[in-house]
């Protein structure tokens, strides 16, 4: 019995062997299932993370050259760089901008990045800066007597500011603009000599000291190797060696100094004021009793333009910033035609400009110095520039200047305001509107800032003074009626920046004449004014800090004008971005070959276009009016301070550009959008791999140089204040 | 005796041809003498520079001349040169250094006013030129006594436009110069207000409101309303003086001011908005606030920006928030502020903290809080000193400067970063974490 047991338990430990086997392989193979899975969802997540930081990356990289292509447009190129086959490398992206212009100024771009699998498009559209226009007149300009037209950047230093620092002989950033023709890039040179010589005239800016004339300027009598046998016929002549051993005693220049400043006369009375040269210091004392017994006689051979100025008498110029706003203040006091209102003066940053013709009628006898440019119109030219100092390009403007019409609040007008009394009449802040105001003789008037305002007619009487008061704030005047400020009547603004204050003229109503603003006032006037229709008259002494455009520009005898640009000589202007957007990605491209990768240019170097022809006229940074005609690949974009005129040519081989895709098909989507969201575009001309581009438009955006064909060229827009 | 009928005419003749000799020679030996005068006045002067004498040394010797000196010193004066004439006839003019000129002033001071005003009158009535008024005024500027300012209106001469503008920028030039030197003249403002002529009202206004110290706003404040036209171009002053006065400006001011924003005329009522926020007068909060609702839309927002501008709240546009914010920050003064007081005195670190936590909430009442925060900081634990630091920081007025200079040398680290960043939150510069630097930089210890 206990065998028989013993046995029944050995069979059922018999019958169970394996099981735990079995059991085990299933347990392994469970886990095993579930250990793949696992692994397989975990290489799935790794694969989507990996995914993932591909796509941030290119959406990165495609940041990256959407700023790199806005630096490119806002220094007046096209934003262009590379292509899908030929990108460029930013990090391990491969990143390339399309840019396409519109026929209304605008500029489309769209970054596209590849990393990797991943890719990205994003896309922005941006108005560009207008190139300033300074002095500007859509119709001819003549000029015909004395005139200044100098520059400078009140963000930088004021205008007495920058006039010492011409005296003073510290660079001023620019050694002058007189070698805008001669230090264009090398590449170009050779190849724009033949144009440059037959439309630019460029000459030296005379000496900064008060003579222009550089024939007029001699040495001395005493300095001269001989004197000649008329001088020494002359009634003058011991004079004359008298004032030679002095000149030479005193130094450079003083004895003109005294002469010309010291010395006045009353009868047969002489009178000489011991200052700011002091002979009676400089001389031994019977130097001294010498040179006061000859005082007379010097003083009638100078009056007698017998004694010639010092070849340098820049040691008597003006020193410090006191004696220079002196001596502005003075210019309004010199005889219109007195050659002196163009002796103090910056020596950069000046524009006068037309749509039309510019006409110096006068120059050989009437001193006409503009340091910096005079830009005609299409196909139009400068005109009898003899002695003329012009200190940069004459080159006629590529692109014709469309002045946009001024808006004018819609503001109800109130009664006249008719000020006739003693005590100044404040016109307080906020947007007001009247149907004319008058200042009578001796009155004055404040605008005060920050006011709009629109007026009817605007009336300043001799002796009247507007003020424009902006220092709470801007003061913008809309005149819808003529506007006259009298002679010797007065108008000041509180601030230096043009900015803070704007006359802005336009027509009432389309049936109304057009505004006439005649500026005869004596004054500084630091603003812009904007008269797109009207004939603008700016009198002799209406010394105006800032700029004007106008229909028609009409400029007194003896005018000083300077251009503030408020950016030209400093930051670059920056484009209007109007909007962004993510765009619908393209199709997945296959991943790219490292080695295909490692061949690509960094993105930054991307912006060199082969196939375009490039003529640029623009300042460098220092201010300096500059040139390029040329392959842009070979143009130096660093130098650029501010574009004036740019006009591409598409020079792309036919079969290069056939293989070149539509624009349109990228842009659809944001086509779209744009639409809907009611921005404004158009197809005219394009820039960038479009087949537009092949187009007789190529990369201009307006090429059409017939101003008789004006309604077919496509205008470049121009915004309001320039 | 013979008498002849012809002796009387004769006679006659030759008394008439004396009484013209003398008539003729008298100016003439006058000018001689003035010119000798010159002469003496011209010598001393050059002398005196050749010596380098003080201009005060000069003074007591040309004052030595006596008062008939006074038309030479003028002149003198008034030709900015003295004058030597040479043998031959050639007259050479040496432009006055600032000493000449200071010593012929302190001359002319040393004579009784009343004799320079007459001198000054007789000659102005001889050449009523604009140069001769311009000088007039010039020498009131430089020599009358302070309760004569007034006497500088009748120096200028007047058209049938007013003054001529050329004698506009001597005027201000000449109250410049007695307001700077006789401060007490800015109290006798007003007289001269009162006795210029219309045109001269502006540029008096304008001059003050370019000194832009207290003084001369406390002055400008005086003389609204004498003419009513002219008050916005006052207002136009004090509100643009405001910017640059420094605060809290005084209560008598304020109070004298405050006024103002009743006024009707829209320009005027506008300035003196701008003008209040700018003084940062609390008091002004509850006007301000009715002014939200005004009907002149510039009225309002310059009214907004005011309150926001005292405050430190944005709060909109809307009067009721502003005026229950007002409401609940009166309450705090009232109720709450004593016992924010007491914990500042005398409380634990912990409720010092948070008296001076609840404090900064209340940036309106800064001028008055800051001492009490600065006070804090005096013995008070390194906790209390970082906090105190940091609250002076965001009050930000003139007063939280000195104490944080101080702390800048406190032992505690802590304390002295405090009290940096402090500095640099109030001020918008930085110049470092020495007091010393800081100082060299312009911001004053006390």
């Amino acid at each position: 019995m206990g065998d028989r047991g013993a046995m029944r338990v050995r069979n059922t430990r018999r019958s169970e062997r394996g099981a735990a086997l079995v059991l085990s392989l299933i347990m392994v193979m469970v886990v095993g299932s579930v250990g793949a899975a696992f692994l397989q969802l975990s290489a799935i997540a790794r694969k989507d993370q990996s995914h993932s930081v591909d796509q941030m990356q290119a959406f990165y990289a495609a940041e990256a050259g959407l700023a790199e292509a806005f630096l490119a447009v806002r220094m007046g190129r096209t934003g262009r760089m590379g292509s899908a086959e030929s990108p460029g490398l930013y990090g391990e992206s491969t990143v390339w901008v399309d840019s396409v212009a519109t026929e209304d100024g605008r500029v489309w771009l769209r970054s596209n990045a590849r990393n990797g699998l991943a890719t990205a498009a994003l896309g922005l559209i941006i108005d560009p800066p207008d190139p300033p226009l300074g002095f500007f007149a859509d119709e001819d300009i003549v000029i015909d007597s004395v005139l200044l037209v100098d520059g400078f950047d009140s963000t930088e230093r004021d205008y007495v500011d920058e006039v010492e620092s011409v005296w003073d002989g510290t660079p001023s950033g620019s050694s002058s603009g007189a070698s805008s023709g001669q230090s264009d890039s090398s590449n170009s040179k050779k190849k724009n000599k033949k144009k440059r010589k037959s439309r630019v005239r460029v000459k030296r800016p005379s000496s900064s000291s008060g003579a222009l004339d550089p024939d007029a300027r001699q040495k001395l009598l005493g300095n001269a190797p001989a004197l000649s046998a008329a001088r020494e016929a002359s009634p003058h002549f011991a004079a004359q060696r008298t004032a030679a051993r002095f000149d030479a005693i005193l130094g450079q220049g003083a004895l003109w100094h005294v002469l010309s400043r010291q010395v006045s006369t009353s009868g047969s009375s002489t009178t000489l004021t011991l200052s700011p040269i002091d002979p009676s210091a400089l001389l031994s004392s019977s130097e001294y009793s010498s040179f006061v017994d000859h005082v007379r006689s010097m003083y009638d051979a100078y009056q007698a333009n017998a004694l010639y100025p010092p070849a340098d008498d820049g040691a008597a110029g003006p020193r410090s910033s006191g004696e220079v706003a002196t001596l502005l203040d003075r210019m309004s006091t010199l005889p219109e035609n007195s050659p002196e209102r163009v002796a103090v003066h910056t020596r950069k940053g000046g524009a006068l400009g037309s749509n039309g013709s510019i006409r110096f009628k006068n120059s050989k006898s009437e001193p006409v110095a503009i340091f910096g440019s005079v830009v005609p119109g299409v196909d139009e030219t400068v005109k009898g520039l003899s002695r003329s100092t012009v200190s940069g390009s004459t080159e006629p403007r590529a692109l014709e200047v469309d002045l946009e019409r001024v808006a004018i609040p819609d503001v109800a007008l109130d009664d006249p305001v008719d000020h006739d009394g003693l005590v100044p009449m404040v016109i307080s802040n906020g947007t007001t509107g009247y149907w004319s105001i008058s200042i009578a003789e001796g009155s004055e008037l404040v605008l005060r800032g920050p006011a709009k305002i629109v007026v009817g007619e605007l009336s300043v009487a001799k002796d009247a003074r507007l003020m424009l008061d902006t220092r709470d704030g801007e003061v913008e005047l809309f005149v819808v009626g003529d506007m006259s400020l009298a002679e010797s009547s007065i108008v000041e603004t509180t601030g230096l920046r043009p900015s803070e204050v704007s006359i802005r003229a336009a027509k009432r109503d389309a049936f109304a004449a057009a505004p006439r603003l005649e500026l005869d006032s004596t004054g500084q006037f630091h603003g812009t004014i904007y008269a797109p229709e009207s004939e603008v008259r700016i009198g002799t002494n209406f010394e105006v800090f800032g700029s004007v455009a106008a229909r028609r520009l009409e400029i007194g005898a003896g005018a000083r004008l300077h251009f503030d640009d408020e950016t030209y000589n400093g930051e670059l202007p920056v484009p209007t971005q109007e909007s962004w957007r993510i765009l619908d990605l393209p199709e997945e491209p296959e991943e790219p070959s490292g080695d295909w990768m490692r061949r690509l240019p960094p993105l930054t170097e991307m912006h060199d276009l082969e196939h375009v022809d490039l003529s640029v006229v623009y300042l460098n940074r220092d201010g300096a009016a500059r040139s390029h005609t040329g392959p842009e690949s070979g143009f130096d974009w660093n130098d650029v301070g501010a574009i004036q005129d740019v006009e591409r040519q598409d020079t792309t081989p036919a079969e290069e550009a056939a293989s070149n895709v539509d624009v349109h098909d990228w842009w659809s989507d944001w086509w779209d959008w744009a639409d809907a969201s009611g921005t404004s575009h158009g197809w005219g001309s394009t820039w960038g791999s479009s087949k537009k581009s092949k187009s007789s438009d190529g990369y201009s955006k307006v090429k059409s140089k017939d101003r008789k064909s004006k309604k077919s060229a496509k205008k470049k827009k121009s915004k309001g204040k320039k | 005796m013979l008498r002849s009928p012809a002796i009387p005419h004769i006679a006659r003749a030759l008394v008439g041809a004396a009484a013209a000799a003398v008539l003729l020679l008298l100016p003439a030996a006058a000018q001689a003498r003035d010119g000798r005068e010159v002469a003496r006045v011209s010598d001393l002067i050059d002398a005196s520079a050749r010596e380098g004498r003080s201009a005060e040394e000069t003074g007591a010797a040309l004052a030595a001349f006596g008062p008939s000196c006074v038309p030479a010193l003028l002149d003198v004066h008034e030709q900015g040169a003295t004058e030597q004439v040479s043998p031959g006839g050639l007259r050479t003019l040496r432009p006055l250094e600032d000493d000449s000129r200071r010593a012929l002033e302190i001359a002319l001071r040393t004579f009784p006013w009343e004799d320079v005003e007459s001198t000054l009158r007789a000659r102005l009535e001889t050449s009523p030129t604009t140069v001769r008024s311009a000088h007039s005024m010039e020498v009131v500027g430089a020599v009358c006594p302070p309760d004569r300012i007034a006497a500088l209106a009748s120096f200028a001469l007047v058209g049938e436009r007013g003054v001529p503008r050329s004698l506009r920028e001597p005027f201000q030039a000449a109250l410049d110069l007695a307001l700077d030197r006789a401060p007490a003249a800015h109290g006798h403002v007003r007289d001269l207000y009162r006795a210029l002529d219309p045109s001269l009202l502006a540029p008096l206004a304008e001059l003050l409101g370019e000194r832009g110290d207290v003084q001369a706003v406390d002055a400008l404040v005086s003389v609204i309303g004498l003419e009513p036209t002219a008050d916005p171009i006052v207002l136009v002053q004090i509100a643009e003086a405001a910017k640059d006065m420094p605060r809290p400006a005084p209560d008598a001011l304020l109070d004298a001011f405050r006024p103002t924003l009743d006024r009707t005329e829209r320009t005027v009522r506008q300035e003196a908005v701008k003008a209040v926020g700018r003084m940062d007068d609390v008091r002004a909060i509850p006007r301000l606030i009715e002014l939200l609702d005004d009907g002149d839309r510039g009225t309002r927002s310059a009214s907004q920006r005011a309150l926001e501008r005292i405050s430190g709240e944005r709060l909109g546009t809307r009067s009721e928030a502003w005026r229950s914010w007002y409401g609940g920050a009166q309450r705090w003064l009232r109720e709450e502020f004593p016992d924010l007081q007491a914990a500042l005195r005398g409380g634990t670190n912990e409720a010092a903290t948070r008296a001076l936590l609840r404090m900064a909430r209340y940036r309106v009442f800064r001028h008055e809080l800051v001492d009490h925060v600065a006070r804090a900081m005096s013995g008070a634990s390194e906790h209390v000193s970082v906090v105190a630091c940091a609250v002076l920081g965001h009050l930000a007025t003139p007063a939280s400067i000195p104490p944080l200079l101080k702390a800048l040398d406190h032992p505690s680290v802590e304390v002295k970063k405090a009290a940096f960043e402090a500095l640099r939150r109030a001020t918008g510069e930085d110049h470092g974490e020495k007091a010393a630097d800081w100082l060299a930089a312009g911001w004053a210890a006390n």
